[in-house]
C-alpha cells in the first residue's frame, strides 16, 4: 500500500515538474524567427516580397515562404536556412532576381535635386539630405539593396560595386581524392 | 655571455644555409630604370583617400629622401623616395602577401646619373643620441618612414606606445633563424654600433629594466662570432642598465616574437596577448639600426638588405637595395636564374610567398628573395590526401593541430577553424615541412584567416543594417501613431455638433474678413 501511495506521489509530482518545465523553458516561435533572421543578409531589400528581412523570416517560420527566395543571400544562404531548418536545400528562386555583388548607392550630387524621394525610400536611413538640398549616401551604412533606384525622378542614383575585400586565394590544387596516375 | 637553458615548445633544428649568401660581401644595387615604392602600410592598410595622401605629382622632379606622402596619418608611416628621379604616377603591382588586391605604388624614373648608394659603414663610435622629448622623437619616427622590419612592417612608432602597461624589457632581435636568410647577419657584422645605439635611443623612449640582445648559437666559423662586433660598444650605456647578450639555441622559429620572449623570459603570452600588453617590446636589428639613422643623421628608412639566395640563383649574395626595386633588379645583380628553378618565392623556405611577378617591388618587410632549385623543393603538384600521421602535431610551435585546422579551412569551416585556435597560428610552415602528403597548409590557413576577417566584417555590417532597420521601423511607427492620434482627436472635437458649428461660423468669419482687408 506505502509502495503505491509512493509511487503515485512520485509520479504525479513528475508530471507536475514536466508540465511546468514545459511551461518555462517551452520553445518560443520568435526564437525560430530570430535565428531565421540572423541568417538572412540584413539588406532590408524587399526581393524576397516582403517589406524586410524580419517578416521574410517571420514568412520562413509560418510557413507561408519558401527559403530560396533571397538574392543577396545567394546559394549559401538558402543552404544555411537549410541546414537550420532541416530540410533540403533547393536552388535560389531566379525570377526573385540575380544574386548581386556587393555594391554601394552613390548619388551625383550634380544632378540631385534634393526631393527627398530616396530618403523615404531607405531601408536603413543611409541618406542624408533636405529638401531642395543636395543628398548623399553614408557610404558605410549603405546595404545596396537598390531601393532608391525607383524613386529618383532625375535617375541621378548609381550602384557601385565595392572592390573584393582582402581574401587570400585558396591554393589551386585541391588535394582531395586520389588522383589518377 | 648566457645561454637560454629552456626553449619554447614544438620547432625544427633545420639545416642553416645561410653561408650561401654570406660567402659573398654585401652588394649594393645599380640604379634601375624604374622604382614602384609601395604605399600600402601595416597588413596592406591604405590611407582614406590615397591620392589626396600624396604631396607630390606626376612629371615632379624628386630628390633622395623626399617625403612623398603627408605625414602625421595615424598608423601609417611617411613614404619618401628612395632615389632622385622623375614620378611618373599611381600605379598597381601584385603584391605576393595579398594576391588578391592589387598593391598602390608609386612609380618613380630613377635619375641614371646619381651615385649608387653604398650601405653605410659604421665609422667609429657613433654619437649617443639623448632624448628630451619623447612625443618629438616618436612623431620624428613616424616622419621617417620607420617601421618593423622584421616582416610585419608595423609602424615603430605605434607599436612603442599602443601598449598600456609600463614597458619593463626590451629585446633587440638578432636572431634569424629560418634558413637561407642572412640580411640581419650581414646587417649585424656591418653595423653594430649603430644597432646598439638604436637600441638604446629605444630604451630611452620605452625606459625599461632590461635590455636583451638575442643571438642565435655562434655557428660561423669561417667568419667569426657576431657577438664579437658588438662587444665594444655594449658598455656605454650610461643612464641606463646594461645590455645583456643573451645566446638562443638555433631552432626555428625561434626569432617569432612569442617564441624568442618564451625562450629568453620564460614568459608564455595569453591567447592574444600582445607583447607591449605584457610589457615587453621586440625589436629587429633593422628596426633599431634605422632608428639610429632617422635621429642622428636625419635619413629616412628608404633602403634595405635583401637575401638574394637559393639553389636556383647563380651568385647569392645580400644586396643594399632601395624600397621599391623590382625583384627582376635584385635577381639580375645577383647573376640572374640559373635555370633549374622550381618556386620564387619573398621570404624563407618556410613562411615565404610565392611571387608570381618578377616586377613585384621590394619592401621594408622583405627580407629575402629565394629561388628554390627543384632538387630543393617539393614538387607542388604531387599533394595527397592527409593521412592523419599527425607529423604536424608535435612541431606547432603554436601548440595547435594543424591537420584538424586543414581539414576545417579546406572545407571553408572558417569558424570551427577559430575555434581551434587558428588565429594562434604564426604562419611558420613547419607542418608543411614535415607533411609526408605536401599539403599547402599554410596556404589554407591563410585563406581561412582572410575569410574569416571578411565573415566578420559582414556580419558587422548586417548587424548595423538590422539594427538602423529596426530603429527607422520604430520611428515610422511612432510618426504613424502620432499622426493617428491627432487624426482622432480632431475627428472627436467635430463629432460635437456645437463646436463643429462654431468652428464653420469661425471659418466663414475669418475668409470674410481676410476679404475685406485684401478687395
Amino acid at each position: 500500500m506505502t509502495g503505491v501511495i509512493v509511487l503515485g506521489l512520485l509520479t504525479f509530482a513528475t508530471v507536475v515538474g514536466l508540465h511546468w518545465a514545459g511551461r518555462r523553458w517551452q520553445s518560443d516561435e520568435r526564437d525560430l524567427v530570430k535565428k531565421i533572421d540572423e541568417l538572412l543578409p540584413q539588406t532590408q531589400c524587399a526581393q524576397c516580397g516582403y517589406p524586410g528581412c524580419r517578416p521574410y523570416a517571420q514568412a520562413i517560420a509560418d510557413g507561408q515562404a519558401d527559403i530560396n527566395q533571397c538574392p543577396p543571400g545567394g546559394q549559401a544562404g538558402v543552404d544555411a536556412l537549410a541546414q537550420l531548418l532541416g530540410c533540403e536545400s533547393k536552388p535560389l528562386d531566379k525570377s526573385h532576381g540575380p544574386t548581386p555583388p556587393p555594391q554601394v548607392a552613390v548619388i551625383d550630387e550634380d544632378r540631385c535635386i534634393g526631393c527627398t524621394l530616396c530618403i523615404a525610400a531607405c531601408p536603413v536611413d543611409a541618406i542624408l539630405g533636405a529638401q531642395r538640398q543636395m543628398h548623399t549616401v553614408i557610404a558605410s551604412e549603405c546595404t545596396g539593396c537598390e531601393l532608391c533606384l525607383p524613386p529618383c525622378p532625375v535617375d541621378c542614383i548609381d550602384l557601385v560595386e565595392i572592390p573584393s575585400t582582402l581574401v587570400y586565394p585558396p591554393p589551386q590544387s585541391i588535394p582531395i581524392g586520389i588522383q589518377d596516375s | 655571455m648566457t645561454q637560454t637553458q629552456g626553449t619554447f615548445r614544438g620547432g625544427l633544428r633545420l639545416h642553416h644555409q645561410k653561408e650561401l649568401a654570406m660567402a659573398a660581401p654585401l652588394d649594393s644595387l645599380p640604379h634601375p630604370k624604374c622604382l614602384y615604392v609601395p604605399l600600402a602600410g601595416y597588413k596592406g592598410h591604405l590611407p582614406n583617400d590615397l591620392e589626396r595622401a600624396l604631396i607630390v605629382k606626376p612629371g615632379e622632379c624628386v630628390t633622395r629622401g623626399q617625403a612623398l606622402t603627408k605625414s602625421g596619418l595615424s598608423g601609417w608611416p611617411t613614404v619618401h623616395a628612395p632615389l632622385a628621379g622623375v614620378v611618373r604616377g599611381l600605379c598597381t603591382r601584385i603584391s605576393p602577401r595579398q594576391p588578391s588586391i592589387p598593391l598602390p605604388c608609386l612609380e618613380i624614373e630613377v635619375d641614371p646619373d646619381q651615385p649608387v648608394i653604398e650601405a653605410p659603414m659604421d665609422e667609429g663610435a657613433p654619437s649617443t643620441i639623448l632624448i628630451d622629448d619623447t612625443s618629438t622623437v616618436l612623431s620624428k619616427l613616424s616622419q621617417m618612414g620607420i617601421v618593423g622590419q622584421g616582416g610585419a612592417q608595423f609602424p615603430t612608432a605605434q607599436k612603442l606606445t599602443c601598449g598600456m602597461a609600463k614597458i619593463h624589457t626590451l629585446i633587440i632581435n638578432g636572431v634569424e633563424c629560418e634558413p637561407f636568410i642572412a640580411c640581419d647577419e650581414a646587417l649585424m657584422r656591418r653595423r653594430p654600433a649603430a644597432i646598439v645605439q638604436g637600441a638604446l635611443c629605444l630604451a630611452r623612449l620605452v625606459g625599461p629594466e632590461r635590455i636583451i640582445f638575442a643571438f642565435e648559437d655562434p655557428l660561423k666559423e669561417t667568419l667569426g662570432s657576431v657577438r664579437l662586433g658588438f662587444e665594444p660598444y655594449l658598455q656605454h650605456t650610461h643612464d641606463l642598465p646594461p645590455i645583456e647578450c643573451i645566446t638562443v639555441p638555433t631552432i626555428y622559429p625561434q626569432g617569432a616574437e612569442q617564441q624568442l620572449i618564451k625562450t629568453l623570459l620564460n614568459l608564455e603570452l595569453a591567447k592574444q596577448q600582445r607583447p607591449i600588453d605584457a610589457g615587453i617590446v621586440v625589436c629587429n636589428v633593422a628596426t633599431a639600426a634605422s632608428v639610429y639613422d632617422a635621429l642622428s643623421n636625419h635619413q629616412p628608412l628608404t633602403h634595405r638588405i635583401v637575401t638574394v639566395t637559393g639553389g636556383g640563383i647563380a651568385s647569392p649574395r645580400n644586396i643594399y637595395a632601395p624600397i621599391g626595386a623590382p625583384i627582376s633588379a635584385l635577381i639580375k645583380r645577383a647573376g640572374g636564374l640559373n635555370g633549374s628553378v622550381s618556386r620564387l618565392l619573398l621570404g624563407g623556405p618556410l613562411s615565404g610567398y610565392r611571387i608570381d611577378d618578377s616586377q613585384t617591388p621590394i619592401d621594408k618587410g622583405a627580407l629575402c628573395l629565394l629561388a628554390l632549385s627543384s632538387s630543393e623543393d617539393t614538387p607542388s603538384d604531387s599533394s595527397m590526401p592527409c593521412i592523419n600521421c599527425g607529423f604536424c602535431v608535435p612541431v606547432c610551435p603554436a601548440g595547435l593541430l594543424p591537420q584538424q585546422l586543414y581539414k576545417l579551412a579546406s572545407h571553408q569551416l572558417h569558424e570551427s577553424a577559430q575555434a581551434l585556435g587558428l588565429s594562434d597560428c604564426i604562419e611558420c610552415g613547419l607542418c608543411v615541412a614535415v607533411c609526408p602528403s605536401h599539403l599547402p597548409l599554410v596556404e589554407w590557413y591563410r585563406h581561412s584567416k582572410s575569410q574569416w576577417r571578411v565573415e566578420i566584417e559582414e556580419r558587422t555590417k548586417a548587424e548595423t543594417a538590422k539594427r538602423r532597420h529596426e530603429v527607422r521601423q520604430e520611428r515610422l511607427a511612432a510618426e504613424d501613431a502620432r499622426r493617428e492620434e491627432k487624426r482622432q482627436r480632431h475627428e472627436a472635437r467635430l463629432k460635437k455638433r456645437d463646436v463643429a458649428q462654431s468652428d464653420v461660423e469661425a471659418a466663414i468669419a475669418r475668409a470674410q474678413q481676410k476679404k475685406s482687408q485684401n478687395p
